[in-house]
């Protein structure tokens, strides 16, 4: 089936098998092999990246159900030779070790920092009294492991990661 | 030239850049033109054989779906010749060429490879296979095919197995602690799953592979194919994490270039998730059995640790869970046992602190035990029985630091504000635990290699057939390469993962640092050396490139005298909320004695990682399994790891001391001590909360809550 969409503002007519995932359309026919498979049942998160804005498992999405949509992938996130400040505080802080779920983490956080800024509830939201749910919720680092439950790192550098995410998030509070 | 020195400075990852854009290039990311596309399938039973008339019906209606290319199976699988004797009898490689007949020993084991023009065609054609087998006993009916006492682990003749000091007869003494523990099957579950791209051109191969031992493998490969090592091209640029796995030549690997030859074009074969349990190593189940015999004040007199454990009836491989019981604490009387049972299960490999890990884990909470008997606190415990010299030689430490560990960490954690008896603990309506456990690893280097390579324009360029699993290798080389030689980090690199480069052993043991460093480091003096005789002040000249390019070898002196051991101290906090069921482990404190630490930002993230390996040990992980026989059982889809929701705040200290008698750098390694130690800490501070004592591994839901008619409410 043929079908047209959009990767990181780049246009696209591709005949896709029906039985390809987003994830397998992105690695084997668009050569964007920053998009990583872990287990392609839906439960690392190596293969997020967004369908208009949105964050989505990739493994578990049939490409020919994004036909006509924007995707963005870890390989759009930075402004040509320059980092985009989330790629540069997953390196200054070390989010990572074999870095095979990394474009995972930095896409679904990427578009975290985006559901947080539109005022998205989590999970851990609730946990605070109800006077705490008032106006904007905090971007503390409670918010940020509960929002970034879904990227498992096997090598454990969560810290950092979650270090890497708070840095970004308070600079952007800063400047607001 | 720079005065300033790179090993201690917290660089960032030189190929970090990579890693955050996408660009970082992992086996499977490889582009090759015209390539196919494997599918494995696999048994669905432990044990029998499956039917001739079966498989060749399947595969002929494989050949018949769309796309496909080429269907490999025992009906017409060429001759392999099994593994080199010398890599098999202790080493966990399968003696069983796969595909060499149509029996069956275990669930999980690969019956044949299906090559298509896409993953898509690939995958559908394995779908169409619909094989009968001969079962000779149902799955996991408890049948062994006997069991063997192993002298040694693998290689490392003094590392006993079998091991005995002291009077036959235990001591007649008032503490004595007798426990059995266990642990379940684990998987390494590295995120990036194996694969491998297979070509040849001529009598040529050239493989793409997820492995973490380009050497080794390309002997294995080698002697199966009936080719001469050097018609083998290995490259394993990035690693995307092993954890132990990763390491042998696993079968598909071999299946992979049998069928890339047949097709006479490229395949890529990628592993599923579920595969990924069968096909790639797992630990093993292990049994301990612990006796400790001590005196009023907790010193011990007597230890035994005697352990059972599995292996699969093609390949060899022990857990040596009892190996640092036989020097971590000063014990006169010692009783080590390992009893290998084969039964019909994936090969077991090596994972992160094999041994360690789950030997650890047992005699770490009998000392707790201990503790509790005599009435004591456990890290008083421990300080009492402070082993001050290596009781298996007789040696001295090269540099042996726990004492410091001990008395940072207990400060750090405010250990002595920790109340003795259990559940005295509580904040929120949760109670809490405070436990600790020491930690251990050997120091261990192997010989390696190292090419130094200088361009005209000035670069100079190391490399070595060694992995970046994750570990940061290439940083740490980096690092080091730039002290040897005096130039600034800028100048120099660092390559691995090309069977091209000179050889290193595998990417494990905690080695690579000592071994490959000081190949690089000797690399980097004989540079600077030569740079200096061609005059020291001298400008640059295009023309002394070829004067500066050469290759090293570095091998551990013989006779070292004293013994490298690292050590550590794990501190921890848990929650356990007894309605729920629920330990959430909250707080982390690690003092760790592993020598110099060459790039303390890369260290501090490891071993956090470490600590997050051993806490999935205490409260996840266990692959589905059968509990007489520790076989493998029916789909592994779910196996729990640790995510940002379950990790604690950590509080990382090295001691940092230089280890000069291991290597000339002063390095000991730390991908394993952070784990080691861990699971016990996580049990010990449970059993402070809760007063239960959990000697079987995962400590799960079921083991810690109330049942809500006995809560009085």
């Amino acid at each position: 089936m043929r079908i047209a969409i959009g990767v990181n503002g780049a246009r696209y007519g591709v005949d896709v098998d029906v039985r390809s995932t987003l994830l397998d359309l992105l690695r084997q026919r668009l050569g964007l092999t920053g998009t990583k498979k872990g287990c392609d049942h839906g439960l690392c998160g190596a293969c997020t990246v967004t369908v208009n804005g949105e964050r989505v498992l990739s493994c578990l999405t049939l490409a020919v159900t994004v036909d006509g949509a924007q995707v963005g992938t870890i390989e759009g996130i930075a402004g040509g030779d320059e980092l985009h400040p989330l790629q540069q505080a997953f390196l200054d802080h070390d989010g990572m070790q074999c870095g095979y779920c990394t474009p995972g983490q930095i896409c679904s956080a990427h578009a975290m920092l985006a559901e947080h800024a539109r005022g998205d509830l989590s999970a851990a939201s609730f946990d605070c009294p109800r006077s705490g749910l008032r106006g904007a919720v905090p971007l503390d680092e409670r918010e940020i492991r509960e929002r970034m439950a879904g990227n498992i790192c096997r090598c454990g550098a969560y810290q950092n990661i979650v270090a890497a995410v708070a840095a970004v998030a308070a600079d952007a509070a800063a400047r607001r | 030239m720079t005065a300033e020195e790179q090993v201690g400075r917290r660089l960032n990852r030189v190929e970090g850049r990579q890693k955050v854009t996408g660009s970082a290039c992992y086996t499977a990311d490889f582009a090759v033109r015209d390539a196919t596309y494997g599918a494995l399938v696999q048994s669905a039973v432990a044990t029998g054989s499956v039917t001739g008339q079966s498989l060749r019906r399947s595969a002929n209606r494989a050949l018949a779906a769309p796309g496909v290319l080429h269907v490999l199976s025992p009906l017409n699988c060429p001759p392999l010749s099994p593994p080199p004797v010398d890599m098999s009898y202790d080493l966990p490689l399968e003696r069983r060429p796969p595909l060499s007949d149509l029996s069956v020993q275990y669930q999980g084991q690969h019956l044949a490879l299906v090559v298509a023009d896409s993953p898509e065609n690939a995958a559908h054609a394995v779908t169409l296979f619909d094989l009968c087998y001969r079962q000779d006993r149902p799955a996991g009916d408890g049948v062994r095919h006997g069991s063997y006492r192993p002298d040694h682990f693998v290689k490392l003749d003094e590392e006993k197995l079998q091991d005995h000091r002291g009077p036959a007869a235990p001591p007649q003494l008032p503490v004595r602690v007798e426990s059995r523990y266990t642990t379940p099957p684990a998987a390494h579950y590295p995120i990036e799953l194996s694969a491998t791209t297979a070509w040849w051109e001529g009598d040529e191969l050239t493989v793409h592979d997820t492995t973490r031992w380009i050497t080794g493998e390309r002997r294995a490969l080698a002697v199966a194919l009936g080719l001469p090592e050097a018609q083998i091209h290995l490259l394993a640029p990035l690693v995307g994490g092993a954890f132990g796995t990763k390491s042998f030549l696993w079968m598909h690997v071999l299946l992979c270039a049998v069928a890339a030859r047949q097709v006479g074009r490229p395949v890529k074969l990628v592993l599923t998730r579920t595969q990924m349990f069968t096909s790639t190593g797992h630990r093993p189940r292990t049994e301990q059995d612990i006796v400790l015999l001590a005196d009023a004040r907790g010193r011990i007199a007597s230890t035994e640790h005697r352990t059972r454990t599995t292996t699969s009836t093609v390949a060899h491989f022990c857990e040596p869970a009892g190996l640092s019981s036989r020097f971590l604490y000063h014990s006169p009387r010692l009783v080590v046992t390992h009893e290998v049972h084969r039964i019909n299960s994936p090969t077991p490999c090596f994972m992160r602190g094999p041994g360690e890990a789950p030997g650890l884990f047992a005699l770490e909470v009998a000392v707790d035990e201990l503790a509790e008997a005599a009435g004591a606190d456990p890290l008083d415990v421990r300080i009492r029985n402070h082993a001050d010299l290596d009781q298996t030689t007789g040696r001295a430490w090269s540099g042996k630091h726990l004492m410091d560990c001990y008395r940072i960490g207990a400060q750090r954690f405010d250990w002595a504000s920790r109340p003795l008896t259990p559940r005295a603990l509580k904040r929120d309506g949760l109670l809490v635990g405070w436990g600790m456990a020491t930690a251990t690893y050997p120091g261990r280097r192997m010989p390696a290699s190292c090419r130094v390579s200088t361009t005209p324009d000035g670069r100079v360029r190391f490399a070595s057939a060694t992995h970046e699993v994750g570990t940061g290798v290439r940083t740490a080389m980096t690092q080091i390469a730039a002290d040897a030689t005096g130039l600034p980090v800028e100048a120099v690199e660092f390559r691995s993962g090309d069977s091209w480069f000179p050889d290193a052993p595998y990417s494990g043991a905690s080695q690579t640092t000592a071994t490959v460093g000081s190949a690089v480091w000797q690399a980097g003096l004989e540079w600077k050396r030569r740079r200096i005789e061609l005059g020291a002040a001298a400008a640059w000249s295009a023309d002394w490139a070829p004067a500066l390019s050469f290759s090293v070898t570095s091998t551990p002196e013989p006779g070292q005298r004293t013994v490298s051991q690292s050590f550590g101290a794990h501190f921890c906090e848990v929650e356990v909320d007894e309605r729920l069921g629920r330990a959430s482990v909250t707080r982390w404190v690690a003092v760790l004695d592993c020598g110099r630490v060459v790039n303390p930002k890369l260290a501090r993230n490891q071993v956090m990682g470490g600590i997050t390996f051993g806490l999935g040990m205490a409260l996840l992980e266990q692959v589905p399994h059968d509990r007489a026989t520790g076989a493998l059982l029916g789909e592994f889809g779910e196996y729990y790891v640790p995510t940002h929701a379950d990790r604690p705040d950590f509080d990382i200290t090295f001691v940092d001391n230089r280890d000069e008698d291991l290597d000339p750098i002063g390095v000991r390694g730390i991908g394993e001590i952070g784990t080691c130690g861990v699971p016990a800490a996580i049990a010990n501070a449970v059993h402070h909360a809760t007063g239960r004592r959990l000697r079987d591994l995962p400590i799960t839901l079921e083991d810690l809550m109330i049942p809500y008619d006995e809560r009085g409410e």
